[in-house]
């Protein structure tokens, strides 16, 4: 008995895999996709092929692997080799949350990559027009390519059309932008804040290919998990009932003074318990046309000019998070 | 103008039956009436000088330069048609950009010229296309030391120690041939290029005119650089008064 | 041996090594055909000739930036005089780890993009921030290619009294901060530089960012097994960019005489 070693890659379902990169799961089939397995195979007795390592470890797996000897036959004659992996996921986490005539859009600025914090301030929110803001949250290179790509693409309709563009419109836009790259995704999650030309708080949130839908309030990215639950929660009174007699609860209509700690509540908890949160936080508030901005007074909102001063207005406020 | 009505000189793809193309004998006179360009090549480096004629008063002062830069250590000069030495500026651009790409490393001069000329004479073949209305003056330091040579509109290219084209070259010629160029200084040369420049201008044809000096050497760090404005300055002052001078004599 | 007669070939067939008479990388697998275009045109699937970190913290005057002068081949340190630090231009520096011919393509690049900045001769010169930019999108649209420049590189520079730092890398990630640690320096150095640098940026005096990044070079060469303790420290302030002559640092080895392993095996 002759014993040699090999490695192989799952070569042969990597055009499957591919193709099923899709919104939720993206993150799982990118990883399995681009991890380089060992593969152990038995052709017969004389000839036995296995990488020593995992001989070691499980020397019961070759005879499973021998099994599955119809799906292997392809991957060894491939070179052996990394295939590289074009995605990343620089962690940080963003919100957003629609009143009756304002929208709430806010994001943390730290930037992660494995373990490691690459930097206190990537700034994940961003003004498109007067009232219409967007966060983005995924693989940082993807993220700032796609808002560049927005940017432009709002900024030509400007000059085509001599008006900013609609926030429904925005919304159609980003949904037909993320699809045309269905096959190589921006590996982006995308929400969209600001105030419908019917004078409506509005926020649509998008998954990595497009598909989109107009909600009261939505967390994604890495502490999504950790403040859905809670919005969900706060903002849509899952669980709750109201008091008896009470009306019924209307999602989308909290005020102002009630949303904003809600959100700050969220990206404290959110920083305590998710290592990739925290650094500073960024609250984009956008408010209707003509509607009074005195609430934000006790935040120390600065207001970002607009274009047209009569028109809706947005604010930042930027806070601290802990940096542990 | 014998050719004129004999039909031989409508296209560049046509000899006459004495074996002339007459487009580029007409490309040659487009040169001829342009402002005079001098290059001068010294000891340790090249100048270029133009005279730009200035045809309106409106114009923006040091707009339309008719000296460009090919690579760092490249200048071009053109005498004639001001698009087709653009045009011209920015396929020498191509070439030395390509140059850098196969050998890594700058291009001489004279791989520059070769290039350059060919793609000149490209434009004598065929009866679509019109021959370039310049000759160019392109003078750089290379490995070889500093190097000056001229394109022509039929697409040949000579090396020179002082070259002169355009309207006043006759002049200019005589000029540079009294000069001892092999042993000058770079610096003593802008001084030497601003008289000529100046020397050659006639006033009673042509009212006004811009100087356009540059220079590649060791004071401009061998890169091709506008002679700095001092140096400019004080150059033109020293032309002018010259000038003056032989007036009064 | 392989029983299966279709892939024995003929004889002396050199797709078939029967006898096992190559070397073990020269050899061809059992069964395995060589056909060059199901292959097709090979990508860049990793690094080959490497540098390691780079680091850079901003100062009073300007940035600085240190790396090491090795480019290992795997864990050979095959080149010991190589420079991973480039002037690009007056204003900017960048500092490359990885792949070093992918380095010196981007080198070449740079330089043509400078050569048509320069030619253009309309007064403009780009900032470190317009190179950064450039660099970025090279980086990201070679990624989406599927064919990567292997590398991480800083870019630092000063211009206009505004000083810049800012990350890239193969993926096309991008962000500034005030200090910057790529590779094996992101875990090691990056503490220390935070902890000597965060909220004195414009402090800093030139000969204290020295110190601090010295220290974290020769903590690197202590625990970076690709690392050597030759490194060249840059600068970039009003006065431009300036690289200077490689330097080492002191060690102290005395300690790894008395090291007789680890974890239960200390004696």
């Amino acid at each position: 008995m002759r014993i040699s070693t090999i490695e192989g890659g799952h070569s042969s379902d990597r055009g499957d895999r591919s193709l099923s990169l899709c919104f939720r799961s993206t993150r799982v089939h990118l990883r399995g996709l681009h991890t380089r397995t060992p593969v152990e195979r038995c052709t017969d007795e004389h000839h036995l092929h296995f990488s020593l390592f995992s001989a070691y470890t499980q020397p019961n797996r070759c005879l499973a692997m021998a099994l599955m000897q119809p799906l292997l036959a392809d991957a060894q004659l491939r070179p052996v080799g990394h295939q590289f992996n074009p995605y990343s996921e620089n962690g940080g986490t963003i919100l957003a949350i629609a009143g009756a005539d304002f929208a709430v859009i806010a994001g943390d600025t730290r930037q992660t990559e494995g373990y490691s914090i690459q930097t206190r301030y990537a700034p994940k929110v961003f003004k498109l027009t007067d009232r219409a803001v967007l966060a983005v949250n995924g693989f940082q290179a993807d993220c700032s390519e796609f808002v560049k790509r927005v940017l432009q693409r709002i900024e030509w309709y400007r000059h085509a059309h001599s008006k900013q563009m609609p926030l429904k419109a925005i919304a159609r836009m980003i949904q037909t932008m993320l699809y045309g790259k269905r096959f190589f995704p921006y590996y982006t999650y995308n929400i969209l804040g600001g105030i419908e030309e019917d004078g409506t708080g509005a926020v649509y949130s998008f998954d990595p290919v497009g598909s989109y839908e107009r909600e009261a309030c939505r967390a994604a990215g890495a502490a999504s998990s950790l403040i859905q639950p809670f919005l969900d929660n706060q903002i849509y009174f899952k669980n709750q009932t109201p008091a008896p007699g009470a009306a019924p609860f209307v999602p989308g209509n909290l005020p102002i003074d009630v949303v904003l700690p809600i959100v700050i509540d969220s990206f404290t908890s959110a920083t305590e318990r998710h290592i990739e949160v925290g650094d500073g936080l960024e609250i984009f508030i956008v408010l209707a046309k003509g509607r009074d901005a005195s609430q934000l007074s006790s935040l120390n909102a600065t207001e970002i000019p607009a274009a047209d001063p009569t028109g809706e207005r947005v604010f930042v406020v930027r806070r601290d998070l802990k940096k542990d | 103008m014998t050719s004129i009505g004999t039909g031989y000189d409508l296209s560049a793809s046509t000899y006459s039956p004495d074996g002339r193309i007459f487009q580029v004998e007409y490309a040659g006179k487009a040169v001829e009436n342009s402002g005079t360009v001098i290059g001068l090549k010294v000891k340790d480096g090249v100048i270029l000088a133009v005279e730009k004629l200035v045809h309106s008063k409106l114009l923006v002062p040091e707009a339309n330069r008719r000296i460009q830069t090919i690579d760092r250590h490249i200048g071009m000069a053109t005498a004639g048609l001001l698009a087709d030495g653009r045009h011209l500026a920015n396929r020498a651009r191509d070439e030395a950009s390509n140059y850098r790409d196969l050998y890594r490393s700058p291009p001489t001069l004279q791989a520059l010229a070769d290039r350059v000329g060919l793609y000149v004479q490209a434009y004598t073949l065929y009866s679509s296309v019109r021959p370039f209305g310049i000759s160019a003056l392109l003078g750089a330091v290379d490995k070889s030391g500093p190097v000056l040579y001229v394109v022509e509109p039929s697409g040949v290219f000579y090396g020179y120690h002082g070259a002169a084209v355009g309207k006043g070259r006759q002049l200019a010629k005589t000029e540079l041939e009294k000069l001892d160029l092999p042993n000058m200084t770079t610096r003593q040369a802008v001084f030497e290029a601003a008289r000529i420049i100046h020397l050659v201008h006639d006033d009673a044809k042509d009212k006004e005119f811009e100087l356009e000096l540059s220079w590649i050497g060791a004071e401009s760090n061998y890169q091709h650089a506008p002679v700095p404005k001092d140096l400019f300055a004080e150059a033109d002052t020293k032309a002018k008064e010259a000038l003056n001078e032989g007036m009064e004599d | 041996m392989d029983h299966f007669p279709l892939s024995w070939g003929r004889p002396r067939n050199e797709a078939v090594d029967l006898y096992s008479t190559y070397p073990v990388h020269e050899r061809q697998r059992h069964g395995q055909q060589h056909d060059a275009f199901t292959q097709g045109v090979q990508h860049t699937q990793q690094p080959i000739v490497t540098g390691t970190s780079v680091l850079a913290l901003k100062y009073k005057d300007g940035i600085m930036m240190a790396a090491d002068c090795l480019a290992s081949y795997g864990s050979l340190a095959r080149f010991k005089d190589i420079s991973r630090l480039h002037a690009v231009g007056q204003y900017t520096l960048i500092g490359a780890g990885g792949d070093m011919s992918d380095f010196q393509y981007l080198q070449h690049l740079l330089n043509d993009l400078m050569i048509d900045e320069y030619t253009s001769d309309d007064g403009h010169k780009l900032g470190p921030d317009e190179i950064y930019h450039y660099l970025s999108q090279v980086m990201y649209g070679r990624r989406t290619k599927m064919n990567p420049l292997w590398n991480s590189l800083l870019v630092g520079g000063f211009k206009d009294g505004q000083s810049f730092m800012g990350y890239v890398d193969l993926l096309g990630t991008t962000y500034t901060a005030s200090t910057l640690a790529s590779g094996y320096g992101a875990y090691i150095a990056q503490p220390l530089l935070r902890k000597a640098v965060e909220g004195r940026e414009t402090t800093l005096t030139e000969e204290e960012a020295r110190v601090i990044i010295q220290e974290c070079m020769k903590v690197l060469f202590y625990r970076d097994a690709r690392s050597l303790n030759k490194y060249q420290i840059a600068t970039v302030t009003e006065r431009g960019v300036q690289i200077n002559d490689a330097i080492s640092s002191e060690t102290e080895w005395a300690f790894a005489e008395k090291i007789r392993g680890y974890g239960a095996q200390t004696q």
